[in-house]
């Protein structure tokens, strides 16, 4: 892992650690408030219930004594008194009294418990009720069952229910005033305090202000209802959905939050390693530079401190390297070309040798007035003009080797190369075999490529001056090389040789140029590629080309 | 009773025309449809406005009306025109008006369908202006039926239609003779009011029971209300008897029916029959109410109390009960659908026993059997022995229907002292063409 990235993770860990480090302590504190908040609601709207369920509680009792008060109930118990009270009349008139008093129960009631009139349930006229006579002579506000009607039929629901008692003797009427616990009082009571309501007789629910809520978080509290003839309870309920949704968004928020803050601290260290590392890698750079043999090759960083020393150190060595590399070079091609010069004036002076001592027959000859000084001519001057034509072929060779052209590079297709090189040797007595094929294109001088093939044969020919086989082959390399390869049944090269074969005026054949691999090898430099030597599968000598692909 | 005190006013006093009479309501003053009015409130105002085809004199015997008294002639009908029948402003009153009429009461539904079935088919007017058709099986005293205000036609009867201000004139082209009174002035008022301007003297007559004031009168209890079970719906087989053996019908009359009425102790109402021979059987054993039976109550507006009581008490048998209000029009129409469960259904009694007996079967049987039991009514050698036959099919028929006789209403009625000719038709209306005034200080001059 680079150092660049190293660092920018390490400037990340370090901004999101902390950040982790708080997300548990403060989802435990958040959580804790959530549901002190939750509690606190639930209380108040505890307290603003149990005030509701007062204040119901009151105004039936304030129903029950004004109506006890009232005209109309008075009248009545005279009425009964006298004898004269119509039935039907009676029986309308706790609808009509009811209206107007904030209550929703109410019924009249002889002293033997049948009812005389209901503003709830009229059609409950003339049957008893000893439950709400019972609730009536007590007078105080207490929990009831009362008859209503609903929707769909007759109901039994919870009331809170007070009593009071018009005129005296068998002929006194009781008042049955109240207030529904019913639905709508559910859903007041819904209103009131935020909270879902629902009331229940003996764990029953009778009323409720909504559909139940449901969920993981629901938190509730249960309000007893004043005790009375019934037992019942009020049930208030909230649901944390809200607040616990409320918190996830959050979390999710502080979640982004992170990681943005994460990517931005990890672009930041990326960003300052970069300008830390950024003098180092141009180092590392260099170097590699230096290593393939950019001897030019300088470090352009700014940077300070022991970097800048560190750089400046690094240039200086690499200019030393330069000019040590460069003397060496001077040297090496002084040497090279003194090796050069040694050769060529031994093969210079070889044929000298000869014409010389041709010559020196010659004088000798004519000095002597030799008989046979025309023969002894002829002789003489055709060893001298086959050294000048050695000497001429030889300075010819030197003068091509020296001035080989630059490569005119096109891509070729190397079998077709091969195939028409080959033709030309059809009649030869090379036994020539055309092996593999089907290789990518190469980038090559034709001429060159020929000229190299050439030679190749050239060699495999004079290897078997007798003839023998010889096999030419195209093949594709692993490392996607192309390759050519020239096997002959030749003697081969001994391994001793093989370093030095491609060098100018080494050579293995008695009266070989020495300069027809070391051209071969130049030209394969000169296309990026090189020439290998070893031994053939069956024998023999194998020259391998290997060029790039196109 | 009520006819001897009639005869003995009437002796008393000869009657007098002339004056305006006030007349307070309780509802509408404007007269209604007869053949919808199923109160005897709403009967009376009708009558007023309109005739039917036959009345009734004031000893019982059949006089003309929209018709001539008809002659027996076997199964077949053949029904004249009066010949100085017009209507209101004088125009002639055309025969097919009256067949349009007898047609409208054939409704299923309709509680009036009951005149309709001795027919064979419907009338026709024939090329001398008579109203011809047959009869299906014999049936002698169908004409008595055609006293029923519920055949009156529009602008025959003795006063004019009331304008906006609630006055009608005396219908000098009556056929039945013009009112006594010159004007019949209707106005609406609560009772309180009402028992005020009798006695002040501003209204003479109040449609609604006053006590402590003026006289009241007993009237015919002629409308009858049921409570009719689908016949059809097997699983309410039960109800009806329950609510028969369970429901105490004083009580239900005494608390929760507004206005003059009493217990139904027999099918019939009792204009029809008004003394029972025994209170209506009960059968012994009552069939099994299928747990958590529901139920829908129709019932009209008026009668909300009766089905609130109804509600409670089957409420108590463990029946859930869903009462809903509708007008008498809807109430009856879903009734003669047959989609209904159970219904509170008024019945103007046909004053004739047969066939009012026909009406209350009708809401338990297909018209075909009532049909049969009409024919054989009908098969009397006489009116009496006919009569007899009706009330004991109804003594037979009460326990086995799917039909709760409850209540028979009369019309709530308060007059003062001056106010003479009281006298009701067959239908139990009021007869306001018959009255008349005793000069006083809240009648006019003539």
């Amino acid at each position: 892992m680079r150092l660049r990235t190293r660092l920018g993770l390490g400037f990340a860990a370090v901004a999101a650690l902390p950040l982790l480090a708080l997300t548990v302590p403060a989802r435990r504190a958040l959580s804790s408030a959530v549901e002190e908040a939750l509690s606190a609601r639930l209380d108040g709207a505890a307290r603003a219930a149990e005030l509701a369920l007062g204040s119901a509680a009151r105004q039936a009792e304030r129903a029950a004594s004004e109506l006890s008060h009232g005209e109309p109930l008075i009248t009545l118990a005279q009425a009964r008194a006298n004898g004269d009270a119509d039935p039907a009349q009676t029986a309308e008139l706790a609808a009509a009294l009811m209206s107007g008093r904030g209550i929703d129960v109410l019924e009249l009631l002889d002293a033997r418990g049948q009812v005389l009139s209901s503003g709830h349930l009229p059609g409950r006229v003339g049957d008893d009720d000893p439950q709400g006579l019972a609730i009536a002579r007590a007078g105080a506000a207490t929990l009831g069952q009362v008859e209503v009607k609903r929707g769909s039929g007759i109901a039994t629901t919870l009331a809170l229910l007070a009593g009071a008692q018009v005129g005296s003797g068998p002929s006194r009427v009781f008042v049955l005033a109240g207030k529904q616990l019913d639905p709508p009082f559910a859903q007041r009571l819904a209103a009131l305090t935020g909270a879902e309501a629902q009331i229940a007789s003996a764990g029953i629910p009778t009323a409720r202000s909504s559909p139940p809520l449901s969920g993981p978080h629901l938190r509730e509290r249960v309000v007893s209802l004043p005790p009375g003839k019934a037992a019942g309870t009020l049930t208030l309920r909230l649901s944390a959905e809200g607040l616990y949704a409320a918190e996830g968004r959050l979390w999710r928020s502080v979640a982004w939050l992170a990681l943005l803050a994460l990517g931005l601290a990890a672009l930041l260290g990326w960003g300052f390693a970069a300008r830390v590392t950024q003098p180092v890698d141009a180092l590392a750079q260099g170097a590699q530079a230096l290593a393939r043999g950019e001897r030019s090759h300088r470090v352009q960083a700014r940077a300070s401190g022991e970097v800048g020393e560190l750089v400046r150190t690094f240039n200086a060595m690499a200019q030393d390297l330069q000019t040590t590399t460069e003397r060496a070079a001077v040297a090496e091609r002084i040497a090279a070309w003194q090796e050069v010069a040694r050769r060529l004036a031994h093969e210079i002076k070889n044929p000298l040798t000869p014409i010389r001592m041709s010559m020196e027959t010659l004088q000798q000859a004519l000095a002597q007035g030799r008989a046979d000084f025309a023969e002894i001519f002829a002789e003489s001057s055709h060893a001298i003009l086959e050294e000048v034509d050695r000497l001429k072929r030889i300075i010819d060779e030197f003068s091509r080797f020296a001035r080989l052209p630059r490569p005119v590079l096109e891509t070729l297709n190397l079998d077709e190369l091969v195939d028409q090189v080959l033709a030309l040797y059809a009649g030869s007595a090379l036994q020539l075999t055309r092996a593999s094929g089907q290789v990518p294109p190469v980038r090559a001088d034709r001429d060159q490529l020929t000229q190299v093939l050439v030679n190749l044969l050239q060699n495999a020919d004079q290897a078997m001056p007798s003839g023998g086989p010889c096999t030419v082959t195209t093949r594709l390399l692993q490392s996607g090389e192309v390759a050519l390869e020239v096997s002959d049944a030749g003697p081969g090269v001994p391994k001793a040789e093989r370093a030095q074969i491609f060098e100018p005026y080494v050579t293995t054949k008695p009266g070989g140029s020495g300069l027809g691999l070391a051209i071969a090898a130049r030209i394969l430099a000169e296309h990026g590629g090189r020439i290998e030597v070893d031994d053939a599968p069956g024998g023999g000598a194998r020259f391998r080309v290997v060029l790039p692909q196109g | 009773m009520t006819g001897l005190v009639l005869a003995l006013l009437l002796a008393a006093t000869p009657p007098r025309y002339g004056g305006a009479l006030e007349v307070v309501v309780p509802g509408e003053v404007a007269a209604p449809n007869p053949a919808q009015a199923r109160t005897p409130a709403a009967l009376t105002l009708a009558r007023a406005g309109c005739l039917p085809w036959l009345t009734v004199g004031p000893g019982g015997a059949l006089q003309p009306g929209l018709i001539d008294l008809p002659e027996p002639s076997g199964l077949a009908i053949a029904l004249h025109l009066r010949s100085d029948l017009r209507g209101a402003g004088g125009k002639a009153v055309r025969g097919s008006a009256l067949v349009a009429k007898l047609g409208a009461l054939a409704a299923p539904g309709n509680p009036y369908r009951a005149l309709t079935l001795p027919l064979r088919g419907p009338l026709s007017v024939s090329s001398d202006g008579a109203l011809r058709g047959g009869l299906a099986f014999a049936y002698p005293d169908w004409p008595q039926a055609l006293t029923q205000a519920a055949t009156c036609l529009a602008g025959t009867g003795a006063f004019t239609s009331p304008a906006r201000s609630g006055r009608a004139k005396a219908n000098l082209a009556c056929p039945a003779g013009r009112p006594f009174a010159d004007t019949l002035a209707l106005r609406t008022a609560t009772a309180r009011n009402a028992a005020r301007a009798l006695s002040r003297g501003e209204a003479q007559v109040a449609l609604m029971a006053l006590p402590r004031t003026g006289a009241a009168v007993t009237a015919p209890r002629a409308v009858a209300t049921y409570l009719a079970v689908n016949p059809r719906r097997t699983q309410l087989a039960g109800v009806a008897p329950w609510v028969a053996s369970h429901l105490d019908r004083a009580e239900l009359v005494r608390i929760f029916v507004p206005g003059p009425a009493e217990p139904l102790r027999g099918l019939l109402a009792p204009s029809i029959d008004p003394h029972p021979e025994s209170p209506m059987p009960i059968t012994a054993s009552l069939p099994p109410i299928p747990a958590h039976l529901t139920l829908e109550l129709l019932a009209p507006a008026g009668d909300a109390r009766v089905a609130e009581r109804l509600q409670v008490k089957l409420h108590d048998l463990g029946i859930t009960v869903k009462v809903t209000a509708l007008s008498r029009a809807a109430l009856e129409k879903r009734v003669g659908a047959g989609d209904y469960d159970a219904a509170l259904v008024a019945i103007p009694a046909l004053p004739e026993p047969g066939l009012a007996l026909a009406q209350v079967l009708l809401l338990a049987q297909p018209a075909d059997e009532v049909r049969a039991e009409l024919a054989q009514i009908g098969a009397g050698p006489d009116p009496t022995a006919r009569r007899a036959r009706a009330l004991s099919l109804a003594r037979a028929l009460a326990p086995t229907l799917s039909v709760v006789p409850l209540y028979a209403q009369g019309l709530a009625l308060t007059v003062t002292p001056q106010v003479h000719g009281l006298r009701f038709d067959g239908s139990g209306a009021l007869l306001l063409g018959d009255l008349w005034l005793e000069p006083g200080p809240g009648a006019s001059a003539p």
